[in-house]
């Protein structure tokens, strides 16, 4: 009965703050091409498609906290707690994945503009992969968000960021940016003979080590 | 037995003990009282038993089950108290339309009642509510619950005379009608001296005494008289302390008062919990 609670108490939430950016998102669209049309003009706002793997993250970073001890405080374990929070954002990623198959199935513009996906691949991939590509897409970078706001609960923010950015610099003056650009075209299916099936593998693996991140750090974590 | 219980319970954050292997029982359907002074660990005891805290060693246990991260003995205990967990832009009445989806046997209709007894304002946002009125919330919610055991926080913090009152008067119709775990704990003694059937007293994270509150009442008393007579009435007796005001003394002994030492110039009272506490605490509230 609580998990059933949990999850809806926490679906309701995220699922009403995603349609919200939807609805934001497609009135700029709206507007721009209301604007673009009564000028005569050529106006366009492209890859529109990338703000929902920005905004995912940001979602899980402002609601885990705050959910997470009102969780505790309703009588759910750690456990049930991970298990709603996964439950509630997979809801939220399909939502929009299911906004972005129907656009894309819909409005002809939005293959060529707006979709990462079909962006990258062609508009002959369709609406299905597509919807795969960003239900996967949204999942792997809430999975990340979760990753991190658990860490920043468990260890403090300050702390979190710092050793973030650390990881980032030394990262980036190891790596030599050619092979950076080089494997990133690979795990997207970018470069020739690259498998189509790599961005989603590659997703499905952050997801999981999102959460199994998110899990390991927040099994023990304190209200106080 | 069904009790809720904490075993060998030590708590520490970072170099500071907050719990230090304290084993104490709640026996079922009492009232117990669980007095320390601020900092002794009442809080982080309750926020052990309400799986809000995991101990760095020994457990708490709900009816033999252990309660960190165990639904079916979470679903026996709930807990209030001063951390904020309720997102603070939750009205309060959207607060126990959720109470009612998370506990089966959450009485929204008893809660409505009692949130009108306290003149809640059930459009307020909970983060926007008073002290008082925070505390009353949790209180609105617990008393409309049907959990076996409850752990109540400093469940007066912030309350008027008035509201102190009412809430008492609830606690006990709603023990007398469910018969329920109440664990009360507080530094306002005196008040919960008459409700209390039990009481565990904690410092400095170390369990000081477990008995029944009579049990504790009658383990000391106080004499007073001339400072020179109650100093010879105490010579080789557990003196807890000792009031001097000018030449009139009044001291605090542990045990049964000793007949043949009394005179007529010396008075005997029994101690009240509050005193005992005082004195057992060593430092005065």
């Amino acid at each position: 009965m609580k998990l059933k609670a949990a999850i809806r108490y926490q679906a309701v939430e995220l699922v009403q703050c995603a349609a919200v950016f939807c609805l934001v998102i497609g009135a700029i669209v709206l507007v721009v091409g209301m604007f673009s049309i009564a000028n005569e003009a050529h106006f366009m706002v492209s890859a529109m498609g990338v703000l929902p793997y920005v905004f995912m993250p940001l979602l899980a970073l402002s609601v885990y906290a705050c959910d997470t001890g009102f969780l505790l405080r309703m009588g759910l374990t750690r456990s049930q707690v991970l298990a709603s929070t996964a439950a509630s954002f997979a809801a939220a990623c399909l939502l929009l994945a299911l906004v972005e198959a129907a656009c894309a199935a819909v409005i002809p513009q939005w293959a060529l503009n707006q979709s990462l996906f079909l962006m990258g691949h062609g508009p002959q991939n369709g609406p299905l992969l597509d919807f795969l590509f960003m239900f996967l897409g949204c999942a792997a970078a809430s999975a990340v968000g979760l990753a991190f706001a658990a860490l920043q609960m468990r260890f403090g923010t300050r702390r979190v960021v710092l050793i973030a950015l650390a990881v980032l610099i030394v990262t980036s003056n190891q790596l030599n940016p050619r092979a950076v650009s080089d494997g990133w075209a690979w795990l997207f299916a970018l470069t020739p003979g690259a498998s189509l099936a790599n961005p989603f593998v590659f997703f499905v693996a952050v997801t999981a080590l999102g959460l199994l991140v998110t899990w390991a750090v927040s099994r023990r974590y304190e209200v106080r | 037995m069904r009790e809720l219980r904490a075993e060998h319970l030590t708590k520490r954050f970072g170099k500071t003990t907050a719990l230090d292997d304290v084993t104490l029982s709640f026996e079922h359907g009492k009232i117990h009282a669980l007095l320390g002074r601020n900092g002794a660990g009442k809080t982080t005891l309750l926020g052990i038993a309400s799986n809000r805290l995991i101990p760095t060693s020994g457990q708490v246990l709900v009816d033999g089950e252990p309660v960190t991260d165990n639904p079916r003995a979470l679903a026996k205990v709930f807990c209030t108290g001063n951390v904020q967990m309720t997102p603070l832009s939750m009205c309060v009445d959207d607060l126990i339309r959720h109470m009612g989806r998370f506990y089966e046997g959450f009485d929204v209709k008893r809660a409505l009642r009692l949130a009108k007894m306290f003149e809640l304002n059930m459009k307020a946002k909970t983060g926007a509510l008073s002290t008082g009125y925070r505390s009353i919330c949790q209180l609105v919610m617990a008393l409309s619950l049907d959990v076996d055991y409850l752990l109540l926080d400093e469940p007066v913090l912030g309350l008027d005379a008035a509201h102190r009152d009412l809430f008492y008067r609830l606690l006990m119709e709603d023990y007398l009608e469910r018969g329920r775990t109440v664990v009360v704990a507080t530094h306002l003694i005196e008040e919960v001296a008459t409700l209390v059937e039990r009481v565990a007293i904690i410092d400095e994270g170390r369990l000081l005494m477990e008995a029944s509150a009579d049990e504790l009442r009658a383990s000391g008393y106080s004499v007073s008289g001339r400072a020179e007579d109650v100093r010879a009435y105490c010579e080789g007796l557990k003196v807890l302390g000792i009031d001097e005001l000018g030449s009139l003394a009044m001291a605090y002994v542990q045990g049964e008062p000793v007949r043949e030492r009394l005179t007529d110039r010396l008075d005997v009272a029994p101690m009240s919990l509050q005193k005992l506490f005082v004195e057992l605490t060593g430092k005065g509230e």
